[in-house]
């Protein structure tokens, strides 16, 4: 018999089923660190930009500041939007004028790019008074969300900014 | 070749050294964010406090204003309002009745009120 050079065929198999197995195993734990790390980024990026807009809109009147009698409120007229006539104190008039602005231009003046947004404004003071205002669309996938409180009208008012990414299908973390 | 300082030693060196130091930065990056949202909430909440009257309804002892402030916050954000005089005595103080956390955020805000001035304190939590 000779016995040169030779190897077992099915060790052979078994050693490249247990390879290729190890390998899918691999791919598919970082597929999902990959969008654990995308989804956490996404969130860190999301929330940085949460504070800065809502405060323009519950702490400054925008700019420029008489921004809502323009009779073109776009980028290339106003800057920023902010509802605020004093500090953490809305004013009806710039709300109002704020809900003729179409969606693609009041997310630019918010600073927003490839973030979308939603806003809401409701007085909790008031029973029965519930949303006064709603900008933008329904919030889906990535998101993150703060409330801040400013006085419309007298009364409490809750401003609550969601940013989120539109047609992400980032996991839950 | 032998001895330990192979092509093999020092690339399993540089990874772990990579690993460790991502390790750490990734640990000791401040956790900004949430603070950030606190205290421009606590920021807000003062503000508002004090713009509808409550702040100055404390310190003479109408206490409806300040109260609601209460009940519009969310249930798992906690809080201390403390007023003081200028002799810095205690003019008014009441919590939401949960232990003080230790990412406490503090915001203070000055008050003029029947000629006199008051400084308001408000500490905020996560429950």
């Amino acid at each position: 018999m000779d016995n040169r050079g030779q190897s077992s065929s099915l060790d052979l198999v078994i050693a490249s089923l247990l390879l290729v197995l190890i390998q899918i195993a691999i791919a598919q734990a970082w597929k999902m660190a990959v969008l654990r790390i995308n989804s956490y980024a996404d969130k860190k990026t999301l929330d940085n930009k949460l504070v800065d807009v809502s405060e323009l809109l519950v702490a400054t009147g925008g700019d420029p500041v008489d921004w809502y009698e323009k009779p073109q409120i776009n980028p290339l007229t106003v800057n920023t939007i902010g509802f605020a006539g004093e500090d953490n104190v809305l004013d009806y008039a710039r709300l109002d004028r704020a809900k003729t602005i179409g969606y693609d231009d009041f997310k630019e003046m918010l600073g927003l790019s490839k973030e979308e947004f939603r806003l809401t404004v409701r007085d909790v003071e008031t029973p029965g008074a519930g949303i006064a205002y709603e900008f933008g669309g329904e919030p889906s996938g990535t998101r993150a969300s703060i409330t801040r409180y400013a006085l419309l009208n007298g009364s409490v008012a809750e401003v609550t900014l969601s940013l989120y990414y539109a047609n992400t299908t980032y996991m839950n973390t | 070749m032998t001895g330990i300082y192979t092509l093999d030693a020092v690339i399993a060196i540089l990874i772990a050294f990579m690993i460790l130091t991502s390790a750490v930065v990734m640990l000791s990056a401040p956790k900004k964010q949430g603070s950030q949202k606190l205290y421009a909430v606590t920021s807000d909440l003062l503000a508002v406090a004090e713009k509808n009257g409550g702040l100055a309804g404390a310190v003479d002892g109408e206490y409806g204003k300040i109260d609601l402030m209460k009940t519009v916050v969310p249930a798992q954000t906690c809080f201390k309002l403390t007023i003081r005089n200028i002799t810095d005595d205690i003019v008014y103080s009441d919590d939401t009745g949960c232990q003080e956390g230790k990412d406490t955020v503090i915001v203070r805000r000055v008050l003029a009120h029947r000629e006199s001035l008051y400084t308001a304190e408000m500490r905020a939590w996560l429950r």
